[in-house]
């Protein structure tokens, strides 16, 4: 029985070349990966409840609660079925703008500020290796074979087995993985922030807005992955520094390798600050190689954003710690 | 994984002598969908998982009869919970018969059940 994992600190080793941060140095890579409700991200709030209506009439109820304070999130495709619309289809589909095209937004009041952000994103167009379609379809036919109808000998339908409920759920967990593998894809989001000083939407002005791009290709059977991130950012009088208006282009790359227990990944992010006229990049090279289940070997080397001082290096270890405890009585008793 | 169902009213669906009768059945808003089809009382089973341009008969040899057909629909795309079910007769009257429906939030397989009387 392997009731008890031994907890014992190790010590962690730990070299770093560069500790130096100021603001603009802590843009990274996962800060350019278009969010999941763009909607939302602008605000620095998160809206305690979303609508999310599937239907025309809960739309229009949900845009009428909007102005009240509160946050919508929908896709207008679905709002309508499509009855002719096929899995097949879908699967063989590479302009999905309008399917994928999502919109966002929220209010917040407080007692002197009105605030209204709105989103939206897509994914424009995704290109699956024929290989992977047909991957699809297979699970797909997999997953028809388990849904079949069965009848008794009175013609009753039967309830589908909790086998086949347990298997259908495995399978669409696949299909799910099958989606996200040998594709090339593009993806598009926007984001525009809007406030106004006298708590009234009816002065509302534009103070923040970003618009994303992420390019992505996973190839299969390379265990290679391919990311690639624009931003471009702008704000109405909130740079400290410089008390203007400031906008900024990112651009970042990122190149990973994973196998059983080793992952490598090649990361590079470039600035331009159009505020100021000036441009910074910084790159990293990241291993990670799994020793144990618990243990982790971790080394990075790169180049930060500044002009000086700017080598990044680290070697270390990590150490996962168990949660449980440990018990004397169930070792005895083993 | 819980599975909501609805059974229909019985329909009629009107087919002559001398044509052949054949079914489809869509699976729409991108959704996986399977299907049992068979004659209510006889324990042969026509076709069972996606039906496209199956053969029921000749209209003098199935009318009388009545056609059953079990449809079970997975929510497999995370976009929409609808669901829509097209069955394509051809020649038999009416031609397209349409099932929209919603696959309520905690549940997963929406299952449909219709019988045709074949007249």
């Amino acid at each position: 029985m392997k009731k008890i994992i031994v907890i014992f600190f190790l010590g962690v080793f730990s070299v770093s070349g560069y500790s130096q941060q100021n603001p603009v140095d802590n843009i990274t890579l996962n800060d350019l990966y278009i969010p999941d409700v763009p909607g939302f991200v602008l605000s620095d709030k998160a809206p305690s409840s979303v609508d999310k209506p599937v239907t025309p009439r809960a739309f229009g109820i949900s845009m009428l609660n909007l102005w009240q304070g509160g946050a919508v999130d929908v896709t207008p495709y679905w709002l309508s079925s499509k009855p002719s619309y096929t899995f097949d289809q879908w699967v063989d589909k590479k302009f999905t703008i309008a399917e994928t095209f999502n919109l966002s937004g929220a209010t917040f009041k407080t007692d002197t500020t009105s605030v209204l952000s709105a989103g939206f994103r897509t994914q424009v167009f995704r290109i699956y290796t024929k290989s992977q379609k047909n991957a699809m379809l297979q699970k797909k036919k997999e997953i028809v074979q388990l849904l079949a109808p069965d009848f008794d000998e009175n013609d009753s339908l039967l309830p589908l087995a909790d086998k086949s409920l347990l298997a259908i759920k495995r399978k669409l967990g696949e299909l799910e993985d099958l989606k996200t593998k040998d594709l090339f894809s593009v993806e598009l989001a926007g984001a525009i922030l809007g406030s106004s000083s006298n708590n009234s939407f009816k002065g509302l002005a534009s103070s923040r807005s970003g618009i994303w791009m992420n390019v992505r290709w996973s190839p299969a059977k390379s265990m290679m992955d391919f990311t690639g991130v624009a931003r471009y950012s702008w704000a109405n009088n909130t740079e400290a520094k410089v008390g203007k208006d400031s906008s900024f282009f990112d651009l970042g790359v990122a190149l990973n390798y994973q196998k059983e227990k080793f992952n490598l990944s090649l990361e590079f992010v470039s600035r331009k600050d159009f505020s100021i006229h000036k441009n910074y990049d910084r790159f990293a090279f990241v291993a990670n190689y799994v020793l144990t289940e618990n243990v982790i070997i971790v080394a990075s080397v790169g180049k930060n954003f500044n002009s000086f001082d700017n080598i990044v290096s680290a070697f270390g270890v990590k150490f996962g710690v168990s949660r449980s405890k440990v018990s004397l009585s169930a070792v005895a008793a083993q | 994984m819980p599975v909501s169902k609805r059974t229909e009213e019985p329909k009629t669906l009107t087919v002559q002598p001398d044509d052949t009768i054949s079914l489809s059945i869509i699976i729409g808003n991108a959704q996986i969908g399977s299907s049992t089809v068979k004659f209510k009382f006889n324990s042969a089973i026509l076709a069972k998982g996606e039906i496209k341009d199956l053969v029921i008969g000749k209209g003098r040899d199935i009318a009388g009869k009545t056609l059953r057909i079990a449809t079970r629909v997975l929510d497999a795309n995370t976009a929409t919970n609808k669901v829509s079910i097209t069955h394509h007769f051809d020649n038999a009257s009416p031609a397209d018969t349409e099932y929209d429906d919603e696959i309520p939030e905690g549940q997963d397989v929406f299952t449909l059940l219709v019988d045709y009387k074949l007249v």
